[in-house]
């Protein structure tokens, strides 16, 4: 009969491939066998409605375990995405407008604005279906590849006792959460302005109505820096990353994060030091902008660019010392 | 008052959910075809339908805890399960299981009209 056909072909083909016939031939016979010796049409409707809705019946032929991110991951990955999803949310406008900008030829005010918000909701259309995939997708390859790492949460190792923390009171062994996301904005930030837009960096002046810029960096050797530039931003982001999830600090990431700061002052101090990466057309504007003659611009110049990497390197080592007295306080307690 | 049916439905049904298993391997030391078994259980009063017995079937037949085989001798031919030698342990440990928790369940319940206080 016809709509027994259709019934059994809407069940197996559901199913696996390898197992339809198997089951297919079964559910023929039981449904033959649940009808009465001489069936009528309404038999057969009365059979196949007791059987049920196909999907569901299909469903029940798997094992249970059918589904893309566990129940017990769920909170995990809608965590990790909204704070993706906040971080795009930062990043997004910045890009949309640096991208108008180095395409813009002499456009009105109002047609650059125009283009800013178009180009930040295509890219933000964009954006949501690259997040949700990635965050999706390395959520499904964790639910498949290691079982282990869904124990005590990413240690890979059974619960004990141990891994009890003390309860979370926000202070100063708590991380707060807008620290990190600002630094996951900054690294994504300034590796795309260094990689791709450095032009952008100058002194801006306005010649015949319009902007000039005189470019900051040598773009050729400020090219070497570029691989650099990349690595130290995505160590950044897998710190803040790490901050987030972890929302406290542990001894791990407290050196992990001194491993960062030593990182960044060793570039900063290659970075300023290296006399050939600034052009020359940019200090001669920065000597007329601040009205020194070119005796006493050497001098300004090197004493703020030292100034500068003294400061970062400074703050770079505060910033370690007290995520390592953070960690070791919230081992104390 | 949907809300107290839903809940007491979904909670009767998290109840019966592990006993519908032992309910089906009670009936499968001798083999029985799908619709034999299906007929069995509702003539002892068991709650079953064909749409959950017959995926439950191949389920445990997968976990190697029931074993099938076909019979073309008659003109239909069927699908015969019965236990396998685990499902037979696994049967007799679960049959031990059910009666100390009724057991438990029992005295729980039956508390208050046994006069413990």
């Amino acid at each position: 009969m016809e709509i027994i056909d259709r019934y059994v072909s809407a069940v197996v083909k559901r199913l696996p491939e390898k197992s339809r016939a198997e089951v297919e031939r079964e559910l023929r016979v039981n449904i033959q066998d649940m009808l009465p010796d001489e069936y009528e049409e309404a038999d057969v409707h009365q059979v196949l409605l007791s059987l049920g809705n196909p999907a569901d019946l299909a469903a029940q032929y798997y094992e249970p375990k059918r589904y893309l991110i566990s129940p017990e991951r769920y909170a995990n990955y809608m965590y990790v995405l909204k704070i993706v999803s906040i971080v795009a949310a930062i990043v997004i406008p910045f890009a949309a407008i640096v991208t108008v900008l180095t395409d813009a030829q002499g456009d009105s005010p109002i047609d650059l604005l125009v283009r800013m918000i178009v180009q930040t909701i295509v890219m933000a259309f964009q954006a949501v279906f690259v997040v949700f995939g990635c965050v999706t997708l390395i959520f499904a390859l964790l639910e498949r590849v290691d079982t282990k790492y869904s124990q005590w949460p990413y240690t890979g190792k059974p619960w004990t006792i141990k891994d009890l923390e003390a309860v979370q009171v926000m202070n100063s062994r708590s991380i707060d959460k807008t620290e990190p996301i600002f630094s996951i904005v900054i690294s994504v930030f300034f590796a795309i302005v260094i990689c791709f837009y450095p032009d952008l960096l100058g002194w801006y002046s306005k010649a015949d109505g319009e902007w000039d810029i005189t470019p900051l960096f040598n773009a050729e050797v400020l090219r070497a820096y570029v691989p650099f530039v990349l690595a130290l931003s995505v160590f950044g982001i897998v710190i803040a990353v790490l901050k987030l999830i972890q929302q406290k600090w542990s001894m791990r990431t407290a050196w992990m994060n001194v491993l960062f700061d030593v990182c960044i002052i060793v570039f900063i101090c290659a970075f300023f030091l290296n006399g050939d990466l600034f052009t020359d057309a940019f200090i001669e504007k920065f000597a007329l902008g601040v009205k020194a003659d070119s005796d006493s611009l050497e001098s300004i110049w090197d004493k703020s660019s030292y100034g500068l990497a003294a400061f970062i390197t400074l703050s770079m080592v505060w910033d370690g010392i007290s995520g390592l007295f953070k960690a070791r306080k919230s081992l104390d307690r | 008052m949907a809300p107290y049916d839903e809940l007491l439905a979904a909670l009767e049904v998290e109840l019966k959910r592990g006993t519908l298993t032992l309910a089906v391997l009670s009936q499968l030391q001798t083999p029985k075809y799908g619709y034999s078994l299906l007929q069995d259980l509702v003539d002892k009063h068991v709650d079953i339908e064909a749409g959950t017995l017959y995926p439950l079937l191949r389920r445990l037949e997968k976990q190697g805890i029931l074993t099938s085989d076909w019979d073309t001798a008659e003109s239909r031919p069927r699908k015969y399960y019965t236990l396998s030698a685990t499902g037979n342990e696994i049967f007799k440990k679960l049959s031990d299981n059910w009666r100390s928790m009724t057991r438990q369940i029992e005295q729980l319940l039956g508390g208050e009209d046994n006069g413990d206080h």
